[in-house]
C-alpha cells in the first residue's frame, strides 16, 4: 500500500519536473528572434479577433486589456517602489471627467481629449502626490484612499456641479465604436507592456525596487529617492488619465459613481498582486486570470460571484503571497530574469 | 447664522455620533496596534452587528439592546474564528499581504450577506419618539445609542486595562517580540484582540442599526469614516480613536449643518490627508508609526 503511494506520487513528481524543465530549457534556450516571432504571433491573433467574434467577447477582452493596462500603471508605482496606492479610481475618475468634458464642452476630437487627460492627470496627479511620498507604508494607502474619495465627492459636489453636472453625470456619443475602443486598447496595453519591459532592464527599475527592498538604504546608497519616486508617480498617474478616457468611451456616461468607482482601484491592485509585483508578466497574468474568472464566476453564479471572487483572493495571499510569477522563479518553472 | 441654541444643539447631536465612531474605531486602532493589520474587513463587522440587531427585533422582537448580548459574543467568536483560519497565517508576511485578504474577505461576507439577507434596505423602528436634551430635539434613540456607545468602551478600556489578557494584548502591541519572550502566547493574544475588533464593531453596528438604514454594502462608509478618526487620534491609540471620534463627530455635525452631507465627508477626507502629512501619528500616536 504505502510503496505503491510512493511510486504514484514519485512518478508524478517527475512529470512535473519535466514539464517544468522543458518551460524553463525552452525560455533559456529561445534566440531573441524566437522571442519576437512568438510575440508576433500572439499580436497577429489578437488583431484579427475582432473580425471573428461576437460582440460580447469584444467587450470581454477589452475589458481584459483595459485592466491589464491598469495594472501596468498600477504596477509603475506600487509594484516597483512598494508606495502602495489606494486612490487609483481618483486618477482614473480625473482622467475620463477630463476626457470627456474636453470632447462634449471644447470639441476636442478624441486622440487630442486623450492627450490632454493623460497629460493633465500625470501632472496634478503626481503634484498632489508629492507631499503625500513622505509618507510609508499603510499612511500613503491611507492618504491616496482618503484622496480619491475626496475627488469622487468633490465631483458630484454642487461646487463643480458646472464643470462636472453633479451627480446626473454626462452621457456623450463616442466617436469610437467597441472594435475601435479594443484596437486602442490592446495598443496601449502593448506599448505598456514594453515600456514595463525596459524598465525592469534599466537601472531605473532597479532604483525603484531598491527603494522598495528599503528606501533608507537606498538613499545612502546615492538614489535620488524622491526624484525616482516623482518619475514613478508620473508613470502611474499618466496611465491612469489615458485609460480613464478610454473606459468613459466604452462607458459612453460618466457619473462619479462609475468612473470613480472603488472598483479601479481593488481591481489593478488585486491583479499585480497576484501575478506578482514589479514584474513584466505579473500585470498581464493577473489581469487576464482575473477578468476571465470574473466573466466566468459572474455568468455561472451571478448571486455568489463576488463572494466567490473574495475568496478567490483570500486565497492568492494564503497560498502564493508572492504572486505567481515569483513562484514560477522559485520553482524553476522558468529562469530568474528581470524581464519576465 | 450659528445661534448659541443651535450650536448646542450641533454639539450634542456630534457628540452623539461621536461615540458611535469612536466604538468602530478603538477596534479598528486595535487590530493595527496589536499586529500591524488594517482591517478592511472592519466596515463589515459592523454591518453584521446591524443585521443582528435587525433581525432580533424583527424575529423574536427583542430591543436591540438586549440583542447585543447575543451578537457580542456572536462576532467576537467570529472574530476569532477569522483571525485563526486566516490572518495567522499570514501573520510574519507584509502589510500589503494583510490588506489585500482583509479587502477579499471584505467582498465576501457584503456578497454573503446580500445573499442571505437580501439587498432590501431595512431599518429599526426604536423609541423614534423625540426627546429634549440640553435644548437639542433629538429621537430617544440617540441618547441611547450614545449610552450603550460608552457602555461597551468603557467595558473595553476596563477589559485591557485590568484583565490578564488585556496586559498581555498591550504588552504584545508595544513589542510581540519581548511579549513573546515573556512567555506571551502572542498567536492567541492576537485572536482575542481581533475578536474583540469585531465585537466592538458588531456593537456599534447595533446602534447603526437604530440610528440608520441597514443594507449589505453599509461597512464601507462606516471603514472610512474610521480610518479618519483612527489617523487624527493616531493610529494603533486607543484613547485617540475614542477622542477622534467625538471630535469628527462634532465637525461632520457641523458642517452637515452649514454645507450639505456629501461635502462634509469630503471635508473630512481632505482633513485626513491634511493630518497625515503635519502630523503623520495622529495626535495621540507612536511617533514611530509613520513619515520620514
Amino acid at each position: 500500500m504505502t510503496v505503491a503511494q510512493d511510486t504514484s506520487v514519485g512518478s508524478d513528481r517527475d512529470l512535473l519536473s519535466s514539464g517544468q524543465a522543458w518551460l524553463y530549457d525552452t525560455i533559456v534556450s529561445a534566440s531573441h528572434t524566437q522571442f519576437v516571432g512568438v510575440l508576433a504571433a500572439i499580436v497577429v491573433v489578437l488583431l484579427a479577433l475582432p473580425l471573428v467574434l461576437n460582440s460580447y467577447l469584444v467587450q470581454v477582452l477589452f475589458t481584459v486589456f483595459l485592466f491589464t493596462g491598469l495594472a501596468f500603471g498600477w504596477n509603475f508605482m506600487s509594484g516597483f517602489t512598494g508606495y502602495v496606492d489606494f486612490g487609483y479610481a481618483g486618477f482614473i475618475g480625473f482622467g475620463a471627467y477630463l476626457t470627456v468634458i474636453s470632447i462634449v464642452d471644447f470639441g476636442f476630437p478624441w486622440p487630442l481629449a486623450l492627450l490632454t487627460a493623460m497629460g493633465v492627470t500625470a501632472l496634478v496627479g503626481t503634484a498632489i502626490s508629492v507631499p503625500m511620498l513622505r509618507l510609508r507604508g499603510a499612511y500613503f494607502a491611507i492618504a491616496m484612499l482618503a484622496a480619491a474619495t475626496a475627488a469622487q465627492l468633490l465631483a458630484s459636489s454642487s461646487y463643480l456641479r458646472p464643470i462636472t453636472r453633479g451627480g446626473s453625470g454626462i452621457s456623450f456619443f463616442p466617436e469610437l465604436g467597441l472594435t475601435g475602443q479594443y484596437y486602442l486598447a490592446l495598443t496601449i496595453v502593448l506599448i505598456l507592456g514594453y515600456v514595463t519591459y525596459r524598465i525592469a532592464n534599466a537601472p531605473f527599475g532597479l532604483r525603484l525596487l531598491a527603494i522598495r527592498d528599503d528606501e533608507t538604504l537606498a538613499a545612502s546608497l546615492g538614489v535620488k529617492t524622491v526624484r525616482e519616486k516623482i518619475l514613478g508617480m508620473l508613470l502611474h498617474t499618466a496611465v491612469a488619465g489615458l485609460l480613464g478616457g478610454v473606459l468613459a468611451f466604452n462607458l459612453s456616461y460618466i457619473d462619479p459613481n462609475s468612473v470613480f468607482n472603488i472598483q479601479y482601484t481593488e481591481f489593478p491592485i488585486v491583479m499585480v498582486l497576484f501575478g506578482g509585483l514589479g514584474t513584466v508578466l505579473g500585470p498581464v497574468i493577473g489581469g487576464v486570470i482575473f477578468v476571465v474568472l470574473y466573466e466566468v464566476l459572474w455568468s455561472t453564479f451571478p448571486q455568489a460571484y463576488q463572494f466567490l471572487f473574495g475568496a478567490a483572493i483570500v486565497a492568492v495571499v494564503l497560498f502564493m503571497p508572492e504572486g505567481i510569477v515569483e513562484y514560477l522563479k522559485d520553482n524553476e518553472y522558468i529562469p530568474r530574469w528581470r524581464s519576465l | 447664522m450659528v445661534t448659541l441654541a443651535l450650536l448646542t444643539e450641533l454639539l450634542v447631536i456630534g457628540l452623539f455620533l461621536g461615540a458611535f465612531y469612536g466604538l468602530i474605531a478603538i477596534g479598528l486602532s486595535l487590530v493595527f496596534g496589536v499586529q500591524n493589520v488594517i482591517n478592511l474587513a472592519h466596515g463589515e463587522f459592523v454591518m453584521l452587528g446591524a443585521y443582528a440587531a435587525f433581525y432580533g427585533w424583527a424575529l423574536l422582537s427583542l430591543s436591540p439592546i438586549v440583542s447585543l448580548v447575543l451578537s457580542l459574543p456572536l462576532l467576537f467568536a467570529f472574530g476569532v474564528f477569522l483571525q485563526w483560519l486566516l490572518l495567522e497565517r499570514i501573520n510574519d508576511k507584509t502589510e500589503l499581504a494583510s490588506l489585500i485578504l482583509t479587502f477579499g474577505l471584505a467582498l465576501s461576507l457584503r456578497n454573503l450577506a446580500q445573499f442571505v439577507f437580501s439587498a432590501n434596505y431595512r431599518s429599526i423602528d426604536y423609541l423614534t419618539e423625540s426627546v429634549s436634551i440640553l435644548g437639542a430635539n433629538v429621537s430617544l434613540n440617540r441618547p441611547l445609542g450614545f449610552g450603550v456607545a460608552i457602555a461597551v468602551a468603557a467595558a473595553f478600556f476596563l477589559f485591557l486595562r485590568y484583565s490578564d489578557w488585556g496586559k498581555a494584548i498591550r504588552a504584545t502591541s508595544q513589542n510581540p517580540a519581548i511579549a513573546k519572550a515573556c512567555g506571551i502566547n502572542t498567536s492567541h493574544v492576537r485572536m482575542v484582540s481581533f475578536g474583540l475588533g469585531a465585537a466592538t464593531a458588531g456593537a456599534a453596528g447595533g446602534i447603526a442599526g437604530m440610528l440608520y438604514t441597514i443594507y449589505p454594502y453599509m461597512g464601507l462608509q462606516y471603514l472610512l469614516k474610521s480610518f479618519v478618526v483612527v489617523v487624527i487620534g493616531g493610529l494603533g491609540s486607543l484613547v485617540g480613536a475614542a477622542i477622534g471620534g467625538i471630535g469628527f463627530g462634532v465637525v461632520e455635525s457641523i458642517a452637515t449643518y452649514q454645507l450639505s452631507s456629501n461635502e462634509a465627508t469630503m471635508i473630512a477626507f481632505v482633513l485626513l490627508v491634511v493630518m497625515l502629512l503635519v502630523r503623520p501619528q495622529g495626535l495621540f500616536g507612536r511617533s514611530d508609526a509613520g513619515g520620514e
